[in-house]
């Protein structure tokens, strides 16, 4: 009969710890596959130093959310589109966009909004606190939608020229339901 | 275990993962949904990769992430639950072993005027004189406080106490430095308030390569806004203590003013930064993000004016900043302007910029959109970028096109030209194709060889390794 080492057993514990949390995650994965949907609330500070919290505004319209940086070039293109559907769709849409800069570029982010004339609210997330929640793979310029009912109807990584068509036909889409 | 059998278990733990995550795509074809129980919300992001790297010691690397954060009325919890044997940040080194861990834990109690939260969180006081704690993305950097946080608001007033311990995303010793930091703000006439912030770092007993010690820094701030309707402005003046008297004490200054009015926009900064380097702070940098500031001795002053046309959508911009460096004087000028949307096809965009100051940068950038199409587009872009690193001058030119079909995929083919006297290597030719699914999948498959370098972004700077091989990464909201 063959005499295990103490390193080899030690390498066969890491093995099985791995394997252990492998059917632990396809575990959670496989419950996560259960309907429903919830979108989880938040508080932040909007661009005016003034505060916001999300579920103040749930229920009434549908809300457009988008996380933004000043460093990224697909983000400030989406932000001129959402600003168009902000102004299209008052009556139906809420767009809330959140910098996810960190402090030192507040200023850069209130000379962005305010030399283009951008009328949708600006919230600031300079510590991620929300971001790492809806984003946590962090890639820019990442949106969602929630429904009147406040669910999280739509989410979508990225911005390519044509991407706002999308978003316009989910918000119909929405308001028609 | 022999190496033949050490070698089949990672194997089979591999693949394992990747079959999962295979399985899991063409089980979920529309959209993912999360779990919901009664009051209780959970919402879920997964993202896999898989590099096969050419360049690594060892080919094959992983890393799988799955990040889940649920919430209960005022509580709210979240963690990461991460398998990988390689980091973002050192692709050319795969580990012994998969490594499993559980990073950004917490949990939160969220009421109207109280946030408390224990765990891993991101930390910045003040606007990050004395203490900033945060991931860097574009430097793919990941850094935490494990500890508590404490934060009070209510009217005219905005508390803040946090403590805890620094924690690497490599999870490197030397990084574990006790932290501890605070800062009150009092809005003594509306829009208009003061500020204290301080921060305490300590990394005696750690394996620092240079250890100051203990350090104390504290900041006063005032800031406002819509003063005279179009103004608004912000200054923070803060000093740094060392425990041990032969360090000297530092000091730093920065202070910025807009003014925003109709197709006008102007922006003045001034900074000062003496010994200031606590090793946990990162002032304000200008919005380009090749600049490098020292916080040993710089002096600068800079002015950003902007003006835009809006009936047809123009914007044009110019910069001009004087800079002094360890005594060495210089300028970082850049402008450009920005055209969008002509006849609602097409977007373009040009900026040069020149930095003479210590490192040295001069750089264009251009930008091209055609949208032939509501969903079809292509886009070109070019970059060429000249700067000197010590003795050497480099000098990069890169060239990417892309066509995409929005929202669904995208194509994209990259050259990059490299010419310094360190690499042979002068051509790099990459592409690759991203897929977006309906239901909040994206997918992408890459492949060719990427130049690295120097990328500098919020203050700082990291050497990203080359690459060669294939890459493939698949990310998943579940909601």
């Amino acid at each position: 009969m063959e005499c295990w080492s103490v390193e080899k057993l030690e390498e066969i514990s890491k093995m099985k710890k791995s394997l252990i949390l492998i059917i632990v995650l396809v575990w959670l994965m496989a419950l996560f596959f259960i309907y429903g949907e919830l979108v989880p609330d938040f508080s932040l500070k909007k661009m005016d130093g003034s505060a916001f919290k999300l579920s103040d505004y749930l229920g009434k319209k549908i809300i457009v959310i988008d996380f933004w940086a000043t460093w990224c070039k697909p983000c400030k293109k989406l932000l001129k589109k959402l600003n168009e559907i902000h102004l299209d769709y008052k009556d139906k849409v809420e767009v809330i966009t959140i910098s996810t800069d960190d402090a030192s570029a507040f200023s850069k982010i209130e000379s962005y909004i305010k030399g283009k004339r951008y009328s949708f609210m600006v919230l600031l997330d300079p510590d991620s606190s929300v971001s790492r929640i809806f984003n946590p793979s962090e890639q820019l310029p990442f949106t969602l939608i929630i429904d009147k009912k406040g669910n999280i109807a739509y989410t979508h990584t990225g911005y390519m020229p044509g991407y706002e068509k999308e978003l316009i036909k989910k918000i119909e889409k929405l308001s028609h339901d | 275990m022999t190496e033949k059998e050490k070698r089949l278990s990672k194997i089979s733990i591999l693949l394992l993962s990747v079959l999962f995550s295979i399985v899991l795509l063409l089980l979920t074809p529309g959209e993912l949904k999360a779990f919901q129980l009664g009051d209780i919300g959970f919402y879920m992001t997964n993202e896999t990769l898989f590099n096969y790297n050419r360049l690594a010691d060892k080919k094959n690397q992983f890393y799988e992430s799955l990040s889940i954060f649920s919430n209960y009325k005022k509580w709210s919890m979240g963690f990461t639950l991460r398998g990988n044997n390689f980091f973002k940040q050192s692709p050319n080194l795969t580990l012994e072993n998969l490594e499993f861990d559980l990073y950004r834990k917490f949990l939160q109690y969220n009421s109207k005027h109280l946030k408390v939260t224990v765990g891993d969180f991101y930390s910045l006081l003040g606007r990050g004189l004395v203490l900033s704690v945060l991931k860097n993305e574009e430097v793919l950097r990941e850094r935490t406080i494990l500890g508590g946080n404490i934060h009070y608001n209510r009217g005219k007033i905005d508390l803040r106490v946090l403590g805890g311990q620094i924690k690497d995303e490599t999870g490197l010793s030397y990084q574990e430095w006790t932290v501890a930091g605070g800062e009150a703000s009092y809005e003594f006439v509306k829009n208009h308030s003061m500020g204290a912030h301080f921060s305490f770092i300590d990394d005696v007993g750690t394996d620092t390569q240079r250890n100051l010690g203990k350090r104390f820094t504290y900041s006063v701030s005032l800031r406002g806004n819509k003063l005279f309707k179009n103004i608004s402005y912000y200054t923070e003046f803060a000093v740094l203590n060392f425990q041990d008297p032969t360090i000297e004490t530092g000091y730093g200054f920065y202070s910025n003013i807009t003014y925003s009015k109709s197709h006008f926009t102007g922006f003045l900064e001034f900074k000062r930064y003496k010994d200031f380097n606590n090793e946990m702070n990162n002032p304000p940098v200008a919005d380009r993000i090749d600049e490098f500031s020292s916080l040993n001795d710089t002096t600068g002053v800079r002015l950003y004016v902007q003006y835009v046309f809006f009936e047809p959508d123009i914007t044009m911009f110019f910069n001009i900043g004087s800079y002094t460096e360890y005594g060495e004087k210089g300028n970082h000028m850049y402008g450009g302007f920005n055209i969008e949307d002509v006849w609602d096809r097409l977007t373009l965009s040009l900026s040069y910029g020149i930095r003479d100051v210590l490192y040295p940068i001069k750089k264009l950038d251009g930008h091209l959109i055609y949208q032939f199409t509501d969903s079809w587009s292509v886009e070109m872009s070019i970059t060429d970028k000249r700067y000197r690193d010590h003795l050497f001058i480099f000098k990069e030119l890169d060239h990417s096109l892309q066509v995409s079909n929005s929202p669904y995929i995208s194509v994209f083919v990259m050259h990059q030209y490299s010419h310094n006297k360190i690499i042979d290597l002068n051509h790099f030719f990459s592409g690759g194709i991203k897929v977006y699914l309906s239901g909040g999948t994206a997918i992408e498959l890459s492949g060719g060889t990427i130049r690295g370098g120097q990328v500098c972004a919020g203050g700082q700077c990291f050497v990203v390794p080359p690459f060669k091989g294939v890459k493939f990464s698949l990310l998943q909201t579940f909601r």
